[in-house]
């Protein structure tokens, strides 16, 4: 990831070294950089970039379906800040992506510490832990859903069975954010103990070996050499996380609708709703244009936290 | 209570198994009970208390769902990630070695406009895609999914060619060019081959990443037949009504290559994760 950090790195360092013919040399040079950047730059302007463009646009404009019948300016912002609906849209994305995170990241740490230990069927743990990252989260959805089924599913017949209780997890309002984060959870906290772990192995071993020494247990060890070392690495661990939690359509779309009672409606899903089930393709934009500004500052965190990381 | 080092020793790599086997437990029960159920039979896929194991075991599930859409989707899903893994990689790959080798005017703006477009997510540019597919008159082909995919996933391949690229010492073209090789043949014939590991990493990545993309496939496709799998699991549910044995028959089918994919080459996958800005 320190790539990321070194982005524009300057390259001082590889001033040609002859003088003999350095423009002839460099002016082909330029030629064939712009020759294997194209591709990429034309991919990136046409369906990244105009789109970005054309979604500020239509942020500040009437649509009636797929047209454009007047200019609105501010005023679907707005709409969306003032509704009482934005606001739980705001509310239910900022507990989706806290309680995901305060789950996943303690999860994906431990067990990453686990993994970096030596022991055998280590592998086989391994491939095993990060299996559900590979799952499509349609399939996620799907298989939770199944899961969660008040009448047929084993979890309420294990609850049924310990504490005679049953719970319709997706069809509650207290509960459905906690089962829909848990299901995220399930799908997502293998990225985050992959990351944590090549973090971990980057610990230089005297350091484990010193404190080991001084007869600091394995705890000890772990909250005052591996966690402050690992303190940066956490951070961009959560930043990319929340990032992807912030962004997601598809759990809540399959396991809840948004529902019950709007409890889950959080503001990806509200931007595909008015989109493709209302066609308000312009307050859709304006929605979406407010998530592009959340992405921009705290990609630009992380960019800051991964040049801080570099430099130990 | 426990006394001496080795008995220290003993209890916590016990624990450390238990950790590990709940953990792996969680990680793989809903993949396992989608699978049994996938095998019961219509009534026993309603039992309750739950069947565990399924008695008597079928593929009935299997027959009825391979009679429907299933095999579409599957083409279609096979089509587009191979496709776009073939274009992504020869994309980030060409630009991921300009960037790692190349000195030229405006590098450092071209390279951060093209990575700054990592940060935009997928659902902040679907209506426009969506317009401006059904303008162009590109909406429901196999065209648009590979053109977007594609270039969803260059800049952050990019980034890690370039790395890659970088770990290969420069004498080597420099060797080349010297021989008479021009830039794109000494990339071609020389750096490729060397840069195999980092390839293959890219590949992977953006498989998996394609094979389980939903939602731009969903809004960029209208008719049955263009549906890839995860699209094809979700219209499953309203068109069948909920018949658990089929969809989950259906969802193992769609799970299994990038499960095959990623044990096969989980290594390269893990590289690939790690070392770059991989987008989530």
């Amino acid at each position: 990831m320190n790539t990321m950090a070194t982005a524009g790195g300057s390259r001082a360092e590889e001033a040609p070294a002859s003088l003999a013919a350095p423009k002839r040399k460099s002016r082909s040079q330029t030629r064939f950089a712009y020759m294997f950047l194209a591709p990429a730059l034309l991919l990136v302007l046409l369906v990244t970039l105009i789109p970005v463009a054309y979604a500020l646009a239509l942020s500040v404009l009437n649509t009636d379906y797929l047209n454009v019948v007047g200019f609105a300016g501010i005023e679907q912002y707005l709409k969306f800040v003032t509704d009482s609906l934005g606001q739980q849209n705001v509310i239910a994305s900022i507990t989706y992506i806290l309680v995901s995170l305060v789950l996943a990241i303690p999860l994906g740490m431990g067990l990453a510490t686990l993994l970096n230990r030596e022991f055998r069927f280590r592998t086989l743990f391994r491939t095993l832990l990060i299996l559900p990252w590979v799952i499509t989260l349609v399939a996620t959805g799907l298989l939770w859903n199944w899961l969660y089924n008040p009448q047929y599913g084993p979890i309420d017949f294990l609850l049924g069975h310990a504490f005679g209780v049953n719970i319709d997890f997706l069809g509650q309002s207290t509960w459905a954010m906690f089962s829909m984060v848990v299901a995220n959870v399930w799908q997502s906290y293998p990225y985050a103990m992959i990351l944590i772990l090549a973090g971990l192995q980057t610990i230089p071993a005297d350091l484990l070996e010193a404190a080991s020494i001084d007869g600091a247990s394995s705890w000890r060890q772990f909250l005052s050499v591996k966690l402050p070392l690992l303190q940066n690495h956490l951070l961009v661990v959560v930043i990319l996380l929340g990032i992807n939690y912030f962004n997601q359509v598809t759990l809540p779309l399959i396991l809840t609708g948004g529902g019950p009672l709007n409890a889950t409606y959080v503001m990806s899903l509200r931007v595909y709703n008015e989109a493709f089930s209302f066609y308000h393709m312009g307050f859709a934009s304006a929605i979406a244009v407010v998530m592009l500004f959340f992405n921009l500052v705290f990609t630009l965190i992380y960019l800051r936290v991964l040049r801080r990381e570099s430099m130990y | 209570m426990f006394k001496t080092r080795a008995q220290r020793r003993i209890i916590e790599s016990v624990a450390v198994y238990v950790a590990l086997v709940v953990a792996g437990a969680f990680a793989l029960f809903p993949i396992l009970w989608g699978f049994s159920t996938s095998l019961k039979t219509t009534s026993n896929a309603l039992a309750f208390p739950p069947q565990w194991v399924p008695q008597p075991a079928t593929i009935d599930n299997y027959s009825l769902v391979m009679g429907s859409g299933l095999p579409r989707y599957f083409l279609n899903s096979v089509i587009v990630s191979v496709l776009t893994v073939l274009f992504t990689v020869a994309v980030a790959a060409l630009g991921g070695y300009a960037a790692a080798r190349f000195n030229f005017p405006g590098k450092n703006p071209v390279l951060l406009g093209i990575l700054s477009t990592v940060m935009v997510p997928g659902v902040v540019i679907l209506v426009p895609l969506y317009m401006i597919a059904s303008a162009v008159g590109i909406i429901n082909t196999y065209l648009v999914l590979i053109l977007v995919f594609t270039a969803w996933q260059s800049p952050a391949i990019l980034w890690l060619m370039r790395g890659f690229f970088e770990s290969i010492p420069r004498d080597l073209e420099e060797a080349a060019q010297t021989d008479g090789c021009t830039p794109l043949g000494a990339f071609v014939r020389v750096i490729l081959p060397l840069a195999q590991p980092g390839l293959a990493a890219a590949a992977i990545l953006v498989f998996v990443y394609v094979w389980n993309e939903f939602i731009i496939a969903l809004a960029l496709t209208t008719s049955d037949d263009m549906r890839v799998l995860p699209v094809g699991l979700y219209f499953y549910v309203s068109a069948f009504g909920v018949q658990w044995g089929q969809l989950t028959a259906a969802i193992t089918v769609a799970i299994v290559p990038v499960i095959a994919v990623f044990v096969a080459l989980q290594r390269r996958f893990i590289q690939g994760l790690t070392s770059g800005a991989s987008k989530a």
